[in-house]
């Protein structure tokens, strides 16, 4: 199998005709803000403009918890940043004020700005999927190719095919104690990333309609058709117990609009044969890996409408507050387990293959 | 007086003589050798001129040191820049008063201690009628309509009651540690509130110990407040936001 070095690897990544690329992390520490500066660096020398946003804080001076330091930002000259005013004003870059989002933080609304001459910034990002959105579609209009979304601690929402083409996973030493519950996580995490798409296209457009009109729906055999049963409620989430008679009915699918969590997953166990769940995309799934591997292992599929595309993992092998690894060994069993998705230790630069 | 600022040194009797006073303990028990460590340790921590003013045995083989010195180091204080915003504080009254005459109706809040956590001393501090510190709690406000669930709410069953109840905040305490778990447990309400498509529809907000601004922004929350937060300002963050939001217009 042929080595590919990430840069030419990353190369391929950013040249796509992707808008934004996030990067997602498995916990804190993990490498996020070691990716973010490799592609920045990387962009800025493939004479990319970038546009640099964050799904939550980064590029401070220390770890707020930890209190140790952290890896900062180094903004190139003509990137686009977006962050909270408050941080605008501290940043050590000289920036230009170009976009006033009207999207609060508490440190401030995020303006977004663009770099007149290099230096270190602080990114203070909007807390919801729709205030990345805003701040995506203006940078990728301005020329931003790609916008760099940065992630935060574990959270998933910023590799919402809604902001995100392409998403990086973080990972490394800090996820578990034990190598093998590192892997165990990643590995499920990957997979659910990772879940295919619904490949029935009148299915697939039964359910986008079933969705815009209703938390959740059962799809109910009807000839060659189906029938389309609708269950509204306030949120997605108190379908739970009508969803569960209705299944109890001859049926082909259920789509759920929302977070599919453990308690969704046990009622559809105790059916008889447990049915095709149909979410929107992977940033839904809310539920224990045990449950998980039980619903497939019981002949469930689960397939989403908007697929997410998982182009590669980052591993850190070290841990501020734990054991570390050999790095070349951990790249090596990690990689192995993972194939084969493409696995990178950015600071050995290089990838398992 | 001419201050440096971009050397700025620790201040004992004179200008820039860099004095400061450390106390520490070291695992020995007392005596020549322990004072002589203690020295030594000042010395490499880039104190001239140590001198080892108390040495008191703990006990169990322990000294507790207290020693003074001269530190080398200096800080470039113009070079540093912090984000900060200020928040606007509001009384108890005026709180009630704009929430009246701007919003026109009253304002609910749901609040707990979420996943494993049982300390709920913040969120009643918060919430609860008697308030803190001489300021009313939530509960006691006329114009706000305040339900704290306790402690060990699952974050479904917080968001379910949120919404059953049209909550404009939800209220979160969370004594985070170091441990991701307490970490993880919150960024699961935000997550979970973006799955069910209602993260735009209320105001997220955590509270404890530890938190700051930086963190409620990692943590996807509207705003988090640490130790010596009052109710007020609490009541005043979510009733200026809702005005901002209002005048905004719908999302």
């Amino acid at each position: 199998m042929s080595v590919l070095v990430p840069e030419k690897y990353f190369d391929l990544i950013c040249s796509r005709a992707t808008t934004a690329i996030a990067i997602v992390g498995m916990t804190k520490n993990v490498g996020k803000t070691v990716t973010l500066n490799y592609l920045i660096r990387h962009c800025a020398q493939a004479g990319r403009v970038t546009g640099l946003v964050s799904a939550g804080y980064d590029g401070e001076r220390f770890d707020r918890l930890t209190l140790k330091d952290k890896p900062r930002i180094y903004a190139p000259a003509g990137s686009f940043v977006a962050t909270a005013k408050a941080c605008l004003d501290a940043a050590g870059a000289v920036m230009e004020p170009l976009y006033r989002s009207r999207i609060s933080t508490p440190l401030g609304e995020v303006w977004i700005a663009v770099v007149k001459e290099a230096g270190l910034v602080e990114l203070a990002g909007p807390g919801s999927v729709s205030g990345l959105k805003i701040l995506i579609e203006w940078m990728s209009a301005q020329g931003a190719h790609p916008v760099l979304i940065d992630g935060a601690i574990n959270r998933q929402a910023s590799a919402s095919p809604l902001v995100a083409g392409e998403v990086i996973l973080a990972s490394g030493a800090a996820v578990a104690a034990t190598l093998d519950d590192v892997i165990r996580k990643t590995l499920y995490r990957c997979i659910l990333l990772e879940t295919p798409a619904l490949e029935d296209k009148r299915m697939e457009r039964k359910a986008r309609e079933a969705i815009c009109s209703a938390g959740a729906a059962v799809l109910h055999p009807s000839g060659s058709d189906w029938k389309v049963e609708l269950l509204s409620a306030p949120i997605p989430l108190m379908t739970g117990a009508g969803l569960k008679v209705r299944c109890e009915q001859e049926m082909s699918a259920v789509v759920l609009g929302g977070a599919l969590v453990d308690k969704l997953l046990i009622d559809l166990l105790a059916l008889p044969s447990p049915p095709l769940l149909v979410l929107r995309d992977a940033t839904r799934f809310f539920v224990s890996a045990e449950l998980f591997y039980r619903y497939l292992n019981s002949g469930g599929v689960i397939r989403v409408l908007d697929p997410i595309k998982l182009c590669a993992v980052t591993l850190n092998p070290t841990d501020p507050l734990g054991k570390g690894y050999p790095p070349q060994e951990f790249l090596k069993l990690v990689g192995e387990a993972l194939a084969p998705r493409p696995v990178f230790d950015l600071i050995l630069k290089n990838k398992f293959s | 007086m001419q201050i440096d600022l971009t050397r700025i040194k620790a201040y004992g009797d004179t200008m820039d003589d860099g004095a400061m006073q450390l106390s520490f303990t070291l695992p020995v028990p007392p005596g020549e050798e322990a004072r002589e460590a203690a020295r030594q340790m000042a010395l490499q921590m880039g104190l001239d001129t140590p001198s080892v003013v108390e040495m008191a045995d703990l006990g169990v083989g322990f000294s507790f040191f207290v020693v003074y010195g001269k530190c080398r180091h200096y800080v470039d204080y113009t070079a540093i820049k912090i984000p900060k915003r200020q928040l606007h504080v509001m009384t108890f009254k005026e709180i009630n008063s704009a929430i009246k005459e701007h919003l026109g109706r009253k304002v609910t809040v749901v609040a707990a201690c979420t996943g494993s956590d049982a300390h709920t001393v913040g969120i009643d501090a918060i919430v609860n009628m008697k308030g803190y510190a001489g300021e009313y709690g939530l509960e006691r406000y006329p114009e706000i309509d305040a339900y704290n669930l306790g402690s060990q709410v699952p974050n479904a069953e917080l968001l379910t009651k949120a919404v059953a109840c049209h909550a404009d905040a939800v209220l979160v305490s969370q004594v985070v540690t170091q441990r991701n778990i307490h970490l993880e447990n919150l960024t699961e309400l935000v997550e979970l509130a973006e799955a069910e498509g209602i993260r735009d529809k209320m105001i997220f907000i955590c509270g404890g110990p530890r938190i700051s601004h930086e963190l409620a922004i990692e943590l996807g929350f509207d705003a988090g407040f640490g130790s010596g937060t009052l109710p007020n300002h609490v009541a005043s963050f979510i009733v200026n936001e809702l005005i901002r939001r209002q005048k905004a217009g719908p999302e």
